[in-house]
């Protein structure tokens, strides 16, 4: 009985799932190894109640997590930061990016300008931010001048606003390139059609524009939201480990939990964090869908 | 009044090309005029400055009495019929016709008045609560055209509407447009790049090159007196036959010697006498005949190829180096590499200058429209 | 008459339009200046010597106004200040306080390794999500994609785990790695080369191009940019490190300069400036060279919908 030979397409596709594992394995393994499976560990670790007895009490580290009080106090501020600074990451990049479409002079040298923060490590400009946000520094002074006393940036509630600013200075520039290539994007006949049909400018924006944006609104406000927990950096740079109340970000939380080597309360931090991300860029991709379904390119 | 006068237009963009030289028309209320020929003549620009959607190098563009030069596309009361129709994609058919009211600040009966009206007009009623992405593309075309008409605009401006359509929708949408241009009684101005449109549609025909203008005449007038080669060419399916040829007059009468042959043409063109010229002859003014004859007949052409065109045919035929193209009644017995004889009407024939391609005819008597 | 008329519409409304493009230059430098003031500042005070320094900013920063206001408003265009010029504070660095450029070499060490072998794994990676799919791929690349949106607080976590079972905590590994796995790069170079069209490839493989020949000859010269702009991005992304370092190297002997340089004591401010802007130079060199890659590739990421 002679066995089947393979033909030449199955021998191909034979190939190509090799292939196709071999080119990936590198990158799939590294994944699994340093990500995939610890995650699999932290799940673990969070339903337990600690590495001896490994009795499982399921959503009690949860509830202890919540109702911590530290945790709740970095949980508000990083909301608090980022239902400010998220939206106007995306609002104030797409004024931006408007205000370079117009025929201005050195419309490319502008634009380096704007993202030139990108390129500067945070470690060397928080300097600048000391001297400019320090009780004494320059900004104070500025303020001076309009006969408004002075502020203490650092430890105070205004310290959030510090921070919302030195966010939007770090990553308008990146959003803003994003913008500009989604505005170029638009159909230049639909503008006109809509001129002609008597609509102003803001018209033109409003009913038009926006529905060819709202990809990129999209996309810009989750990668905002992704930038904005690393603003513990600047945090960080600037106050130590030792942040006045309203700076305390999670990942001082979750440093310290570090240093207790508290595994169970991390891991609990860790998964909740992670839903509610997932949570929330769901949210925002299902109102992306509804908005933008017809414009679809 | 919704009459348009563009006065000396001229449109530069940067590094000195320009697209469209010394723009002069006055296009009367009412009127429907065509902007004609090959791509990159300028035309479409030249509708662009008229909507406002580009920005005049020099000269004047008035709509009625009113200079409009600076003025926004949303103030000049035209609209506009894009080739791609530019439908908003993401509003239904009715929104999108009650876009530009709505923008006009109209009362919300009157939009549904007149919405409804227009949609009833061009058959779209049906349709009204589909978007864009749901309609075939001739419906997409009405959406267009139904847009504009929605607002009773003084001008209206088509820029190739009929050129994404296929032939049999593309005809019956010119008789459309033609019965809607009767029925609004509005000056309409329609750019294509289209000959036969532009022959059927317009009451009068503005053909450009190179962003000049190198004729404006009714298509009848463009047709029987063409100003120059480039125009002769363009106008007219199949292409006029062009035969380089000589001026001589002898014993009292003139004759243009072309194609081995001579044909006798009207003693006016004495004056030009030994000119180099091009003879051009449509196919339609040009018959197989039988014999040869001394004068006003091509003898000795070889038949090319036969096209069949149902009751008529064209005969492509060489002589020598020649190559010309006869447009006759079907008859039995042409086979290729036959040899053909062809008369010529002489009294269809045109001459223009071998140099400055000009109708000689018509440098004389100045052609005005 | 009606010619006269004509020309001042036409005048006031080229001049309306004129006066637009005005005011929205000068907002455009408006927002120019505060984008590149701190960064300007920083390179500038860099040439202060010390006592300029002490004096400007004090121990406790006790000038106001002038200390500060006094480099703004002499900013402008000029790029040195109008006191002394001077380079000790960079001398200082390099010769009299080695530790820095130890750090420097910290960042370094980190960093470039995982440039380097992130971009290698992903292009690999890229490669299989681009040419071979199928159900389950898509499943993984989507399992990239989530794992690409969570934060380091998420992250950091497992690779702590793991880091402590390999026992390379408090070793430079235990950065290196997790840094060299990350996603980021392979989400855009997947974009990038699911964007190269089938055709070129078919006829490749009917030319009897090796899977390997497509890979280097055909896939990576056409994802050039992308391949550029996500080196920027990555190298720009980890010189700025913070988080993974504190968890993992507690140790300051390791520690990249990201950190250590907040920690710069009050008395050498003017070698802080030196250090920073020392710092400063590769990513400088980085986006100086490459400004158009990147805007390039940060243009290819947008839009996460295929």
């Amino acid at each position: 009985m002679t066995r089947k030979q393979p033909g030449p397409e199955q021998l191909r596709r034979r190939k190509d799932r090799l292939n196709s594992l071999i080119y990936l394995s590198p990158s799939l393994i590294g994944v699994m190894v340093f990500f995939l499976v610890p995650f699999m560990v932290v799940i673990y670790y969070s339903v337990i109640d600690n590495p001896v007895n490994k009795d499982f009490v399921l959503i009690d580290n949860f509830i202890k997590v919540i109702k911590n009080s530290a945790f709740k106090q970095a949980a508000a501020n990083t909301a608090k930061f980022s239902l400010v600074a998220v939206p106007g990451a995306v609002v104030l990049a797409l004024l931006l990016a408007m205000l370079l479409e117009n025929k201005i002079p050195g419309k490319s040298r502008f634009r380096t300008f704007f993202l030139s923060p990108m390129m500067v490590p945070v470690a060397s400009v928080v300097l600048i931010w000391q001297v400019i946000f320090h009780y004494n520094g320059a900004l104070n002074g500025l303020l001076s001048v309009f006969g408004v006393d002075p502020i203490d940036w650092m430890k105070t509630d205004y310290s959030q606003i510090m921070i919302v600013i030195l966010f939007w200075w770090k990553n308008l520039g990146y959003n803003m390139i994003l913008f500009m290539a989604a505005l170029a994007n638009i159909p230049k006949t639909l503008v006109e059609a809509a001129s002609v049909d008597g609509a102003s400018s803001f018209s033109r924006f409003w009913h038009i524009k926006i529905r060819y944006l709202s990809p990129t609104i999209l996309f810009v406000t989750i990668l905002s939201l992704i930038n904005s927990f690393k603003v513990f950096r600047e945090v960080y740079l600037l106050t130590g480990d030792y942040p006045y109340e309203t700076l305390y970000m999670l990942q001082h939380f979750m440093n310290n939990k570090f240093s207790s080597f508290d595994y169970q309360m991390l891991s609990a931090a860790a998964i909740i964090m992670a839903v509610v991300i997932v949570a929330i860029i769901g949210a925002l991709f299902y109102a992306e869908n509804r908005f933008g379904k017809d414009v679809e390119q | 009044m919704a009459s348009i006068t563009l006065k000396n237009v001229d449109k530069t963009y940067d590094g000195d090309v320009k697209a469209v030289s010394g723009f002069d028309l006055e296009i009367k209320d009412k009127e429907f005029v065509i902007f004609v020929g090959p791509s990159g003549c300028g035309k479409s620009t030249t509708l662009r400055m008229i909507a406002g959607l580009e920005e005049i190098s020099s000269g004047e563009i008035y709509i009625g009495d009113r200079l409009v030069n600076y003025v926004e596309p949303r103030d000049r009361d035209i609209a506009m019929v894009f080739q791609s129709y530019a439908l908003y994609r993401h509003m239904t058919v009715y929104k999108n016709m009650a876009f530009s009211l709505k923008m006009h600040k109209v009362p919300k009966e009157e939009i549904d008045r007149r919405v409804r009206e227009t949609a009833e007009m061009l058959g779209l009623t049906h349709l009204l609560d589909r978007k864009p992405g749901a309609l075939s593309g001739g419906e997409c075309q009405r959406v267009a055209l139904g847009r504009a008409l929605v607002r009773s605009p003084s001008v209206f401006l088509l820029d190739e509407p009929l050129s994404n359509l296929d032939a049999k929708l593309r005809s019956d949408m010119r008789a459309e447009i033609i019965k809607l241009h009767k029925k609004l009684q509005t000056t309409f101005v329609y750019v294509t790049h289209d000959q036969t449109e532009a022959m059927t549609m317009g009451d009068r025909i503005v053909i450009m090159k190179k962003g000049l203008i190198q004729q404006v005449d009714s298509p009848k007038d463009i047709y029987d007196h063409p100003k120059n080669k480039f125009v002769a060419g363009f106008i007219g399916t199949p292409q006029m036959n062009f035969f380089d040829g000589e001026i001589k007059t002898e014993g009292g009468r003139c004759f243009a010697e072309a194609c081995g042959s001579r044909f006798a043409i009207s003693g006016g063109y004495a004056a030009f006498s030994g000119r180099k010229v091009c003879v051009g002859v449509r196919p339609e003014h040009m018959e197989l005949c039988a014999g040869a004859a001394p004068e006003n007949v091509i003898s000795g052409g070889r038949i090319e190829l036969v096209e069949l065109l149902g009751s008529d045919i064209n005969v492509h035929a060489s002589l020598g180096d020649i190559r010309f193209v006869v447009r006759s009644q079907w008859q039995s017995g042409l086979e290729m590499g036959s040899a053909v004889n062809v008369r010529v009407d002489t009294s269809r024939i045109h001459i223009f200058d071998a140099e400055t391609e000009e109708n000689l005819a018509m440098t004389e008597t100045e052609a005005e429209a | 008459m009606r010619k006269k008329r004509t020309d001042n519409k036409l005048l006031r409304s080229r001049r309306r339009r004129v006066i637009k493009i005005a005011l929205l230059t000068l907002w455009a430098a408006a927002f120019a200046f505060l984008f590149l003031m701190p960064t300007v500042l920083t390179i500038t005070n860099s040439f202060m010597s010390a006592s300029e320094i002490t004096a400007n900013y004090g121990v406790i920063f006790e000038t106001t106004k002038s200390g500060g206001k006094a480099y703004i408003s002499e900013r402008v265009n000029l790029k040195f200040i109008p006191d002394k010029v001077t380079f000790k504070q960079y001398i200082t660095v390099l010769l009299k306080s080695p530790e820095y450029l130890l750090k420097f070499w910290n960042s370094v060490i980190l960093v470039v390794p995982i440039v380097i072998f992130q971009v290698l794994i992903a292009l690999s990676a890229a490669y299989s999500f681009s040419r071979f799919r199928g159900k389950g791929k898509e499943v993984i690349f989507f399992a990239y994609i989530v794992l690409m949106l969570m934060p380091y607080q998420v992250t950091l976590v497992p690779n702590y785990l793991v880091a402590e079972k390999l026992g390379l905590l408090g070793s430079r590994w235990a950065v290196i790695l997790p840094g060299v796995f990350s996603p980021f790069s392979v989400f855009i170079l997947t974009k990038c080369m699911r964007r190269i069209p089938e055709d070129m490839i078919e006829a490749a493989r009917l030319d009897g191009a090796s899977e390997w020949h497509i890979f280097t000859r055909i896939c990576l010269p056409m994802c050039r940019g992308a391949i550029y702009s996500v080196v920027i991005l990555v190298f720009i992304d980890y010189w700025n490190m913070v988080e993974q370092a504190l968890i993992m190297l507690p140790d300051t002997d390791m520690q990249p300069l990201s950190i250590f340089l907040s920690k710069i004591n009050a008395g050498e401010i003017g070698l802080a400036f030196a250090v920073a802007t020392i710092y400063m130079v590769p990513t400088i060199l980085l986006f100086l060279h490459g400004e158009e890659h990147l805007v390039e590739g940060i243009t290819y990421s947008g839009g996460l919908k295929g």
